[in-house]
Order: C-alpha cells, then sequence, then structure tokens
C-alpha cells in the first residue's frame, strides 16, 4: 500500500469530504500529499507513511456539499470574529433573505465564528489544511496581508454591476485600504471614525477649558489638548491627562497611527516601498508625543496602566465600541472628534472588510453573495451594530441605533462628518513584521529622556529596508 | 530481573498503544513540517513553492534569531533554577502528617489551575509601573523598578510569574516520589542513629533522582516551550529580550504568514530541545539512581 | 514558625486565584480599572447572569467534564503500561523508543496542528468529539504520563517483583496485581496533569469543532461578546472560574493519594 502512491491519490480524490470540489483543489495540495509520501518512504518510515495514507484515503460519512459547476445550489461558509447573539441574528437574517432570492445559487449561508483572539490562526490553519470559508472578516491590520497577499479575489465587477448595488454610494476613501491598482478585494462592511473621549469632570475639576467648546471656536488642536491634559495629570498623582486608544509602548502603529497623520506624517510611502520614519514631519510627531511623556507629563509613561472608564483619564482616543463601558462609568464625558495638528485635520476610520478567499471551492456564488451582502438594503441591516460606508445610511437616524448613548451632535459631527471623509491607518503587506522590527528601536527610545531619535530612526528604516517591497 | 523472550513480546505489547499512537500523532505530523519548512508557502494565496534548504539559511542573517535564542534559554535556565529547589522544598515542608497540611497543598498547587488568562491579567496590573507591587515597595520607601518594560527586569519577572504559576505541578511530582519512599527506610536509618539532614541525603536524595530527572527535563521544556505569558505581558519586549522561540514562531507562522519559514524555525527549537534534552539523558546515568 | 513562613508564601499563590473567583461579580468599569482589589466596589450579577443564557456552558462544561474524564483513564492505564514496560522489561528497541516518544514532546504543537487539521478533515470527523479524545490520549501529550510513570517504576523495590514471579505470576500479571495498585502517587499525578491538559485544550478544539454545542468549555468561554464585538470580561471570568471547580475537586481527591498511597499498602521496603 506504501507504495501505491497514484492509485492512493485517485482514491483520496474520490472519497475525500470534499470530493466535489476534487476539480479544484490547488494543485500544490496534491503535490505536497504525495511528495510527501515519497519523504516519508525515503525515510524508511513506511509503516507510518502507510497510516497516512489511511487517513488520505479514508471515507468521508458528510453529505456531499452541491456542486459548483452550476448543476444545484451550494453552501456558503463565512467566517466571523463576534459570537454576539444581535450580530448572528443579523447576518443570518441577510443570509436567509439571500438564499429566498437565489435558492438556485446557494442553499444556505453559514456564519462560523471563530474566537477574536485566535481568528487568524484559526482561519488560516482551516485554509491551509484545504478547508477554507468562501468568505472572511478580516481585520484592518490584516487587511493589506490579506489584499495583497492574494487571499482575495477581485469583486470590483461582481459589486460594480450587482443591481441596485449603487457602487458610487460608497465612500471612496473607505474602500482604500481594500484596493489594489483600483480594484476593490474586500469591503468595510464595520467603518468607524476615532475620535477623542473626554472626561469633562476630570478637565473641569483641573480647570481647564470644555473641549467643546474648544472645537467650536476652532480651537480644538493637539497642542490644546495636550495643555488640558497636563493639568489634569499634575492635578492628582492617580490621574494621567491622555491616553493614545492602543497603548502606544505595546503598538506603536495601533497607538499613534491615529494622530501623525495630523502632522502630516506616514511611516512609509504610499506605495509601501521608502521607509518615512525619518522624515521630518515624523520627528516632529515623535519629538512632540515624547515631550508629553517627560516634559509636560500629559501623557501616561511606558509600563503604567491607566484606565479611562475609571475615572483615570482625562481625555482618549477611541471608537464608538467605546461608548458602552464609557457610559456605565458614571462621569460627565464626550466624544470629539480627533483635534487638529500642526498639518490641519485627518480624520481617521477603523475598518472591519469581508471578501472572497481565493481558496474557496466557490468563488462565483461567494461573490454574488457578497454582493448582496454589502448592497443597500443589507447595508441598512448592518448599520444597526456597524456603520456603514454607504453616504445614503450616514445618517443620524440610522446612526442612533448603533450608538444609542451618543448625542446627535456627537453622532453628526464625530462620526459622520469623519466616517464619510476618514482614511484608515496606513497597512502594509509586511505589516507584523515591520512593527515588530520598529518596536524593538522604539522600546529604547520611550524610557529614556533624552534618546536620539534621528538616530534611532535611522537604524529602524535600515531594519525594514527589506521588509518595504 | 532478566527478561525472557516471553517477557519481551509482553513488554513490546504493553508500550505498542502509546508508541504507535504517539508516533502518528506527534512524529509523523513534525516529518511534514520539516517538509514544509523547505517551502515558501502561504496558504492564504495556495502558493507552496519548494525553496530548498533557503528558509535555514534566512536564519543566519535573522537578527532576530541571537537574541530569540538567547531569551529562550536565559528563560529555560532561570526558570529551572527557580522553580526545581523551590518545589523541592515545598514538597518537604509538605510531606509531613501536620494538621491542615492539605489546605497549604491545595494552595500552592491552585496558579496550576487558574486559566492562564485570568493569571496574566492579575499580574499584569500587579507588576504595571504604577501597580500593585511598586505601591507596597514605595509605601516601605522603595521606588520599585518598571518590572515589564525595563530590558534588565522583564525576562526575570516573567520567569517568577512562570514559577508561580508551574511550581505546584513541580511539588506534586515531587511528593509523589517522596510518598513511594517506604517510611521504613527513613525509620530504619534513624534508628541508626542518623540525623534528619543525613537521612535526607543519603537515604531520600538518592531515591528522588529519577523523579529529579523527570522534574528537570519536564521544566526545561516546558521553559523552552513559554508562550502564552509572554505574548501577554510583554509581547516579546522590551527591545526583543523577551521575544523567545515559541512566540517568534508563532509570530513568523500566524501573523506575518510565512508558514515555510515558521516551519523551519520550529524544526531548529526542535534540534535545540532535542540536543540539550539528550545532554541531560546521557549524563543521566553518572547521578540517577536504577537508572537502566 | 513552620505554619507562619507557609501561610505568608502563600500570598502570591492564592491572590489571584481568590480574584478570579470574585472577579465575575464586578462592573466591567470595575475590571478593566487599575485597582486589583479583591471585594466588588459593587456587587452585580449581569456578569453571572448572562454565563448560562447566551453560550450552551452547562453543555459545553459536561462535554469538557466527560472528555476529559475518557482521557484520563485512557492515559492513566496505557501510561501506566508502556511506563512499566520502559522501566521494568528490555524489550527490542526499548530505549530508541523512548527516545522517540520523549522527542516527540518537543514537537511545537502550533506547527504540527496544520497536518493534524488535514487528517482530521480528510476522515471526515471535523466536528465531532472523537479527535479530542484520541489526539490527548495517545499523542504526544501523553509522553509525560509514560515518562512519569517510568520515573516511578524504576524506582519501586524490585524484591517484590521476584517474590510474585516464584508464585508464578507472569509480566502482565505482576503489572496488574502488584505493580498498578502500589502506583497510587504517580496515578494521582498523572491523573491530575492529564485531566487539566485535557480540560484546558484550546488549540484541537479552536480548529476541529464548529458547533457550540459540541464545544468543551475552554472554547466556549470565548463566546461571550457585547455589541461591539467587545468581550464580556465579567462573564467570561465567571466562566472560567465555574469551569476551575471539577479541576479543583480532582485535585483534592488525586492529593489524597499522596498521604496514603505507599503507607496505606503495608509494603515493607
Amino acid at each position: 500500500m506504501g507504495h501505491e502512491v497514484i492509485p492512493i491519490r485517485g482514491l483520496w480524490r474520490l472519497f475525500s469530504s470534499d470530493k466535489d470540489d476534487a476539480n479544484t483543489i490547488p494543485d500544490w495540495m496534491e503535490n505536497d500529499m504525495t511528495q510527501r509520501r515519497a519523504v516519508l518512504q525515503a525515510l524508511g518510515l513506511a509503516s507510518l507513511a502507510a497510516t497516512s495514507g489511511i487517513g488520505l484515503a479514508a471515507c468521508s460519512n458528510d453529505p456531499a456539499p452541491p456542486q459548483e459547476d452550476g448543476s444545484g445550489p451550494v453552501e456558503l461558509r463565512v467566517a466571523i470574529f463576534s459570537s454576539n447573539e444581535g450580530h448572528l441574528e443579523v447576518l443570518n437574517s441577510i443570509g436567509v433573505a439571500y438564499v429566498a432570492a437565489h435558492s438556485d445559487r446557494v442553499n444556505k449561508v453559514v456564519f462560523d465564528t471563530l474566537p477574536a483572539d485566535a481568528y487568524i490562526t484559526a482561519l488560516q490553519t482551516q485554509i491551509a489544511g484545504g478547508q477554507s470559508p468562501d468568505l472572511a472578516w478580516v481585520f484592518e491590520a490584516n487587511a493589506r496581508q490579506f489584499v495583497d497577499g492574494g487571499a482575495f479575489v477581485d469583486v470590483t465587477d461582481t459589486l460594480k454591476q450587482a443591481e441596485g448595488y449603487a457602487f458610487d454610494d460608497v465612500v471612496a476613501e473607505a474602500l482604500r485600504v481594500w484596493q489594489q491598482d483600483d480594484k476593490v478585494f474586500a469591503y468595510p462592511f464595520s467603518n468607524s471614525p476615532f475620535g477623542i473621549y473626554a472626561n469633562l469632570d476630570l478637565i473641569k475639576a483641573a480647570g481647564g477649558p470644555a473641549p467643546r467648546e474648544l472645537l467650536d471656536n476652532g480651537e480644538w488642536t493637539w497642542g490644546r489638548l495636550a495643555e488640558s491634559a497636563a493639568q489634569v495629570a499634575a492635578s492628582d498623582s492617580g490621574l494621567t491627562g491622555f491616553q493614545a486608544g492602543v497603548d502606544p509602548f505595546d503598538g506603536w502603529l495601533d497607538g499613534l497611527g491615529t494622530m501623525w497623520p495630523q502632522w502630516g506624517a506616514r511611516p512609509w510611502t504610499e506605495d509601501g516601498t521608502d521607509c518615512q520614519l525619518t522624515s521630518q514631519p515624523m520627528l516632529d510627531f515623535f519629538g512632540w508625543f515624547h515631550e508629553q511623556i517627560h516634559q509636560t507629563g500629559a501623557h501616561a509613561k511606558p509600563g503604567e496602566v491607566f484606565d479611562m472608564n475609571s475615572g483615570q483619564t482625562g481625555f482618549k482616543i477611541g471608537l464608538l465600541s467605546g461608548s458602552r463601558l464609557i457610559s456605565e462609568a458614571g462621569f460627565d464625558w464626550d466624544f470629539l472628534p480627533l483635534p487638529e495638528g500642526p498639518a490641519g485635520a485627518h480624520p481617521i476610520v477603523g475598518q472591519s472588510g469581508i471578501g472572497v478567499l481565493s481558496q474557496s471551492s466557490k468563488i462565483e456564488a461567494a461573490k454574488h453573495f457578497l454582493a448582496w451582502f454589502t448592497n443597500p438594503e443589507s447595508g441598512a441591516k448592518l448599520s444597526q451594530f456597524f456603520p456603514q460606508p454607504r453616504t445614503s445610511l450616514l445618517t443620524v437616524e440610522n446612526l442612533k441605533q448603533v450608538s444609542p448613548l451618543l448625542t446627535d451632535e456627537m453622532i453628526s459631527g464625530t462620526i459622520i462628518d469623519q466616517a464619510s471623509r476618514g482614511t484608515t491607518k496606513q497597512g502594509h503587506k509586511n505589516l507584523s513584521r515591520i512593527t515588530d522590527k520598529v518596536k524593538v528601536h522604539l522600546d529604547a527610545y520611550w524610557p529614556s529622556p533624552n534618546a536620539d531619535l534621528a538616530a534611532l530612526m535611522e537604524k529602524a528604516c535600515a531594519d525594514i529596508e527589506a521588509d518595504l517591497e | 530481573m532478566k527478561s525472557t523472550t516471553i517477557d519481551k513480546f509482553t513488554g513490546a505489547a504493553m508500550a505498542a498503544p502509546m508508541v504507535l499512537g504517539i508516533g502518528a500523532f506527534g512524529l509523523v505530523p513534525f516529518l511534514m513540517v520539516v517538509w514544509y519548512s523547505l517551502h515558501e508557502w502561504n496558504p492564504l494565496a495556495g502558493t507552496f513553492d519548494f525553496s530548498g534548504v533557503a528558509n535555514y539559511l534566512r536564519m543566519f542573517t535573522d537578527p532576530q534569531i541571537p537574541t530569540s535564542v538567547g531569551a529562550t534559554l536565559g528563560f529555560a535556565g532561570l526558570l529551572m533554577v527557580l522553580n526545581i529547589p523551590l518545589a523541592m522544598l515545598l514538597a518537604n515542608l509538605l510531606n509531613t502528617g501536620l494538621k491542615g497540611i492539605t489546605a497549604f497543598r491545595v494552595i500552592y498547587f491552585a496558579p496550576v489551575v487558574v486559566s492562564s488568562v485570568a493569571w496574566v491579567v492579575v499580574w499584569s496590573y500587579l507588576l504595571a509601573a504604577n501597580g500593585g507591587i511598586n505601591a507596597v515597595l514605595a509605601a516601605i520607601g522603595i521606588d520599585g523598578p518598571n518590572w515589564l518594560m525595563d530590558r534588565r527586569t522583564a525576562l526575570p519577572t516573567v520567569v517568577v510569574v512562570q514559577v508561580i504559576k508551574g511550581v505546584g505541578m513541580n511539588m506534586i511530582l515531587f511528593l509523589a516520589a517522596l510518598q513511594g519512599i517506604p517510611n521504613e527506610l527513613k525509620e530504619a536509618a534513624a534508628l541508626d542513629g542518623a540525623s534528619r539532614r543525613r537521612v535526607w541525603q543519603h537515604v531520600i536524595l538518592p531515591l528522588m533522582t529519577p523523579t529529579i530527572l523527570l522534574v528537570m527535563i519536564l521544566t526545561m521544556i516546558g521553559g523552552l516551550d513559554t508562550f502564552v505569558p509572554v505574548m501577554v505581558l510583554t509581547q516579546g519586549g522590551p527591545e526583543g529580550t523577551t521575544t523567545v522561540l515559541p512566540y517568534l514562531v508563532y509570530r513568523t507562522t500566524f501573523q506575518d504568514l510565512e508558514f515555510g519559514y515558521g516551519s523551519a524555525l520550529g524544526v531548529m527549537m526542535f534540534v535545540l530541545v532535542l540536543g540539550l534534552t539528550a545532554i541531560q539523558w546521557v549524563a543521566r546515568r553518572k547521578w540517577v539512581h536504577d537508572e537502566v | 514558625m513552620l505554619y507562619l513562613l507557609l501561610a505568608l508564601a502563600c500570598v502570591p499563590f492564592i491572590y489571584p486565584m481568590v480574584w478570579m473567583l470574585f472577579a465575575p461579580f464586578k462592573t466591567n468599569d470595575e475590571l478593566m480599572s487599575l485597582s486589583p482589589s479583591l471585594w466588588p466596589q459593587q456587587w452585580t450579577l449581569d456578569g453571572v447572569k448572562q454565563i448560562f443564557t447566551v453560550n450552551p456552558y452547562a453543555r459545553q462544561w459536561l462535554n469538557s467534564l466527560y472528555i476529559a474524564t475518557v482521557v484520563t483513564v485512557g492515559v492513566v492505564v496505557l501510561g501506566a503500561m508502556a511506563g512499566y514496560a520502559f522501566a521494568r522489561i528490555r524489550f527490542w528497541g526499548a530505549n530508541l523508543f523512548f527516545l522517540m516518544l520523549v522527542s516527540a514532546m518537543l514537537v511545537p504543537s502550533e506547527i504540527t496542528i496544520i497536518p493534524v487539521f488535514r487528517w482530521v478533515s480528510q476522515l471526515g470527523l471535523l466536528d465531532n468529539h472523537l479527535p479530542l479524545i484520541i489526539l490527548p490520549m495517545l499523542g504526544p501529550g501523553s509522553v509525560v504520563a509514560v515518562f512519569i510513570f517510568r520515573q516511578f517504576f524504576l524506582s519501586l523495590p524490585g524484591e517484590l517483583e521476584d517474590a510474585a514471579r516464584v508464585d508464578g505470576l507472569g509480566r502482565w500479571g505482576i503489572f496488574w496485581r502488584i505493580a498498578f495498585p502500589l502506583a497510587g502517587p504517580a496515578i494521582g499525578a498523572v491523573a491530575i496533569m492529564t485531566f487539566l491538559r485535557s480540560f484546558n485544550l484550546y488549540l484541537e478544539p479552536l480548529v476541529l469543532l464548529r458547533t457550540p454545542e459540541l464545544f468543551p468549555v475552554s472554547l466556549g468561554i470565548t463566546r461571550y461578546d457585547d455589541m461591539y464585538g467587545e468581550p464580556l470580561f465579567n462573564t467570561q471570568l465567571g466562566a472560567t472560574a465555574l469551569a476551575v471547580i471539577p479541576v479543583l475537586v480532582v485535585f483534592v481527591f488525586a492529593q489524597r493519594q499522596f498521604v496514603e498511597g505507599l503507607s496505606s499498602t503495608g509494603l515493607k521496603g
């Protein structure tokens, strides 16, 4: 048995659980299977190889899923990272409506929750194991990895040509991180602007001006925010003035990427090939932020822990999703747009996207469903939980559903206005490797009151040169 | 006692289920990982291209590797140095019939059961620069260090958190061994007029050596394979000082999406651990009682 | 004096445990705050209530319990057999096979999960409990059990077996009638470790299961999110604390083995 490579491979194709997809199993996987067996035999482990052969040849009892060749409706599987009941209810209702309208194409849409913490791990294991979901939600941080890495298929035409889709209604800026050469590879089903949560009680007690007044007077700048934050920090040793959303000492890009655009800075060029960490705007920004840690004391030091919702922080960058906790906290608060910096205003949104996986065996059906899932009607349903990147859906009325805790003022100023212009933080195909390498240098920068920033950034740029391609 | 042919068959049959199972579910998948490591593999895009030993050559130029190997060895070494003597001490203290000793056993064992998430969450609060431990230190006039953010303290701090979490398990193994020593032996030695210390040194300790070997190997492997506390407490920082190999493997594979290179790192880690284990295994005949 | 010392040393061990037990009754705010205080400032049952309503927790709890029990019994019996064979019988290739087992322990599971997943899916056993029983029972995780039993049987006095052999018992008989009953402390240690390992299994159920009703607790506790997809910490911690209870109960019973182990068998050294 161990020697009969070809028949076993044939058997496997006949009986494996995805037998109907046998034609679409990528070549590399079959090669892998046969070559692996050859390696095992070469290593003299014929008996063990036979064991794995049994595995390959084994018959599956799963009912065969319908075929993709148009002869019958298929079942679609969508990987998601939320297990919230309300989310699942809305998603399933969209799935049911789709199946009702297109029973000739799809007989079921299954939304499969993978835990957010292990989402990418689980998703990749499924794909690497030949059981790719047909569509998947993806965090913004993975966007370029998936788009540039070939994980998603091009859906531009599908979306543009879908009936009643109104492609022009979609905010163009919102698609940017999911595009490659004007081709759309995924759709940001959640598009939520970053803003500033302010603890009005603390600010008032420290003698600072109400942030909304500053905003109305056109004085809402990072400089004024930092001044007010420094007052809060100085008023009590148990308080800090200001916190970037994500701890910037853990995740520098997530924590600070919402801020440096207002300095006109970017970590690398738009096409992702050249390091810009040594550019003057970037050095200015880091210098300013460092000053807030070591000189004015407005921002917490590395390793210090403060919690906005417990009333320990004056200002904090956050998304709409932070409003539930802060509203339970029992102090007077506000949610404002990001302040202006030396280079003016530059709104930033946080997103999650959904796309069709290139390793799916039902790409055509999945594309068709994606167009339905992101059309204006489905968008209206989704906007109950996820702010939509469609101009027609960015209304106070609509957003009231997802943000019952915000005032109309906050919704129109902080959400709608910003969501219709905002871009995402800059991404990169090799983002996780790049951020890790730069972090090593920043780790040395933050704790030291007088580190040589320019020299550190030079080294960081040298380290990531190979990854910027 | 000599083993007859029938004995040999019986022995082979008794060991067979485990040997076959572990071969099939442990070693065969590992050989496949070796196979993957010879490829450039991006499952998301469905590319799987043979690249020979390129992934292994890349390790020599990867600046993360020396730091990471150093951090891994430092972590495992410090863990063994702290964990094993402490476990031995606790086991001996708790191996008495004193009233209420069960309660202590349960308490020292409790961290083993606590979910690692809850465990790490609590400690990250306690170890913050302005956290509970530094508050206590400040109360007695000491300016505590920035435990997790200072490159000098981060690694030892994570090790100590791991020691407290895991020492209970080693304590249990030592307790089992202590209980396995017949009381009569100790009593006989005591009757001969040996001091408690001499009984421990010459009767108990030699009989414990098989378990000490076991605990050493298990602790070393556990230490070399530490991952969750690093991911949560330090994310490999500051300045890469806590980027241990398993964390690097995880990051490379599932965050950087480089399955081929990640597999090669995994193989390298396997070889490293195998080498260190082999040294302990070969050295065992010199000091372990009754080894065959 | 000894008590005082032991009690003092307890603090870092017991503190996180107690914190975990009180945490579910805190509000999410308080949990997220710096305060590592044990006693909730404001008691709430909101977190605990949701444990059973938004997720089939009871079912998941039973799944974990039965899987861990089966795995533990299997590992104790098979591990003791293998451990005894390796310690006492010089069968062909014994040393080589043992080294093979030890080296299997060194394989990082984050990577082998991919081939394992592939096999399970090709056998049509995805979303099935069988792999979650077989893999921990016969997989690399069980090497520790074999190792513990081997080391334990090595230090068991050989005279006992000689006597049994004179009485006409074969190896199999000696193992079952003499060696295994004496292995109380090792059985206790292996049982605790194995039960714990199975109960905490995360990566395997994560990739091998899809239906929430089939999930073990370790995976189930990740399924408590609010309407923004943010985790409900107090509910998660409450579910975690409840999950720990069976493990502690197993420990309290198993640790008696260490007190009663050999002293009650009437063994003369």
